[in-house]
This record gives structure tokens, sequence and C-alpha cells, in this order.
């Protein structure tokens, strides 16, 4: 009876070794683990290449994101605060840049007005003046 | 007669685990660790049936002539197997290089950088089954007060192990493997519900008399 179980349990044992290597359905843990959980990435990852061709071909649904309210508000409030300040507005679209024309090609070459300078005689009679002409 | 068969068989599985592991390709060979999970999956079962057949034996449960007799060869045997395939699971662990365990990895269990918790529940099922082994080896020249407390050890180690199945290695999420832990461990939980709370139930044909 000892022997039965035994016989049992060693076959049992080659079944499952057997069974384990012909089917490797689940993958080993990697070698170069990152983190603990790396039976699930590495079963994620199987499952993402056997989904990988579905994936070649033309997509055919629309995927429809929908925004949660608060975070609208978030997103209007945001822009209309960049809409109240002036650095942050942005120029229109519509308004063409203003190309710098070239100045004239003709040279001002005017000749700058000589100007006389005519001394004239003080008519104030100075101090030293007055007190020679009154010797 | 059980030590020596237990140690054949010990010496066996080792030596399958080995085998897997110097003929299996070094960098993608999957030999040893399908060998180490198939190990692990028979200390498991032997020891659950270890655990089923002593609660048997314990409420004297009597479905024929020899049953008795049938039931403390089994839960001999199968304790001592399971002690022996669990020794095959820890030098598969040792061995096989996706993941690089150390002694004390395999030995404390928290030590080890994949799933330290969840492999510290093998470690201390190993433990544990060392310990109520031992203590029936040398149940002759101890108490049988002593022999009898250790002896409930083995509780603990069943859930620890049943724990260290589900919560880690290649097949916790396999389905096949949830039916047997499910199925298995219902089973221990419902023979406990029928050793706490239900002596005395059946008292013909089934389980009679006081527990032993």
């Amino acid at each position: 009876m000892k022997a039965g179980i035994a016989s049992l349990a060693v076959v049992g044992f080659a079944g499952a070794w057997f069974g384990f290597a012909g089917a490797h359905a689940t993958p080993v843990p990697d070698q170069n683990f990152a983190s603990p959980d790396s039976d699930a990435v590495l079963i994620q990852t199987a499952a993402t290449a056997t989904v990988a061709p579905k994936l070649t071909s033309t997509p055919t649904r629309t995927a429809t994101i929908t925004v949660a309210p608060s975070v609208q508000a978030t997103v209007a409030a945001t822009q209309k605060a960049a809409a109240t300040q002036p650095g942050l507005t942005q120029a229109p679209a519509s308004t063409p840049t203003p190309i710098p024309t070239a100045p004239p090609a003709t040279p001002t070459t005017a000749a700058p007005t000589p100007t006389t300078v005519v001394s004239k005689p003080d008519p104030t009679p100075t101090r030293a003046a007055k007190k020679s002409r009154a010797s | 007669m059980s030590w020596k068969l237990s140690g054949v068989v010990a010496l066996g599985v080792v030596l399958g685990v080995l085998a897997g592991r110097v003929f299996q390709d070094s960098d993608t060979g999957t030999a040893s660790w399908d060998a180490l999970r198939a190990a692990g999956f028979g200390a498991y079962l032997l020891l659950w049936l270890s655990v089923v057949t002593g609660m048997a034996v314990h409420m004297r449960y009597r479905p024929g002539p020899l049953a008795m007799t049938w039931l403390l060869e089994a839960h001999r045997i199968s304790s001592a197997l399971s002690l022996s395939f669990t020794a095959g699971h820890v030098v598969g662990l040792l061995v096989d290089p996706t993941i690089a365990f150390s002694v004390v990895d395999v030995a404390v269990g928290l030590t080890s950088s994949y799933r330290p918790i969840q492999v510290a529940f093998g470690a201390l099922t190993m433990w544990l089954m060392v310990a109520v082994l031992g203590s029936t080896a040398v149940a002759g020249r101890m108490p049988y007060r002593y022999w009898r407390n250790a002896h409930y050890l083995s509780f603990p180690a069943y859930f620890a192990a049943l724990l260290h199945g589900l919560t880690s290695g290649t097949d916790a999420t396999s389905p096949i493997a949830l039916v047997i832990y499910a199925s298995t461990g219902s089973f221990v939980a419902a023979m406990v519900v029928a050793r706490v709370f239900g002596r005395g139930w059946v008292t013909a044909g089934g389980m009679a008399g006081p527990p032993v």
C-alpha cells in the first residue's frame, strides 16, 4: 500500500512535469525581473503579443472620450484667465505680419546753408568806455 | 519502511530536478522550473492527504474492516513523501536560474526579492513539517502530550502551504490550480468543522467513538 501511494505520487510528479513542459501556457518569471509582480507583467506581455496581430487591421470604431464636468470647468476657467492677460493673448491668425518697407533710395544731399554771422557793435558802452570818454 | 521509501523517492525527485537543470538550455530552458513546480504540487497534495487521513484516524472513521490500518499507513507514508517532494522543490529553487534564490531566501523567505512574504509561507510550511515529522521520529522518547501538541502544527503547516500555493509561483492564477486548491482546502475545512463541532454526529458506519 505504501509502495502504491509512492508510485502514484512519482507518476503524478512526472506527469505534471511533462504537462507543464508541454503546455507552456503560463510564462516563467523572468530572470531579470524588476518587481515582485513580474509574472503579471510577463503574462500581460504575452497577452499583448497574442492580440497584436488583430490590431493591424483598420480600426472601424471611434472611441469617445467623456470629460468630467469638473474638468471641463477647469479648462474653461484656464482659457478665460489666459484670454484676460495681455501677455498671454495670441495674435489672430488672419492678421498679416507687416513687412518693413525699405526707405527711398534717393539720398538727401542738401548742402548745409552757410550762416553769415554779422557782428554788430554793442550799442551799450561799457563802463570803461564811459570812463575814458568822461576823462 | 516509510523513511526508507520516502528517502528513495526524495533522491529520485531531487535527481530528476537536477537532471532537468543540467540538460536544459541555460537561457531559455524551463525544465528545472517545470520540475520544481510539479514537486511543489506533489508536496502540497501529499500534505493534504496526510492531514485528511490523520484527521480521519483521529475521528476513528471506519468505512471498512481494514480502513483504520489503511488510513494510518496512508497518513504515515503521505506525510513522509510530502517532505520528500518538498526537498525536490527546494533543491529546484536553489539550482534553477529563473530566480536566483539563495539558501537563506529559501530557508527564511523574507529575504528574497521575489515575493518575500509569499515565499515565507512556503518556508514556514517546510519547517513546520520538519517539526511534526521530527517529533514523530522521536515520539517514543518524549511524553505523549508533547508529541500531540507538536502534531497540531500540521494544521498551520497545511494552511501556510495553501497560502503559498495561492499567492506565489507561476500557477497561482492557473484555473486548474485554483480548482485543486479550492477543493482540497474546502475538504480540510469541512473536516475541521466536523472535528471541532461534530463529535457524535455519525455513530454508525462512519465516524464512531470518541476521538483518540
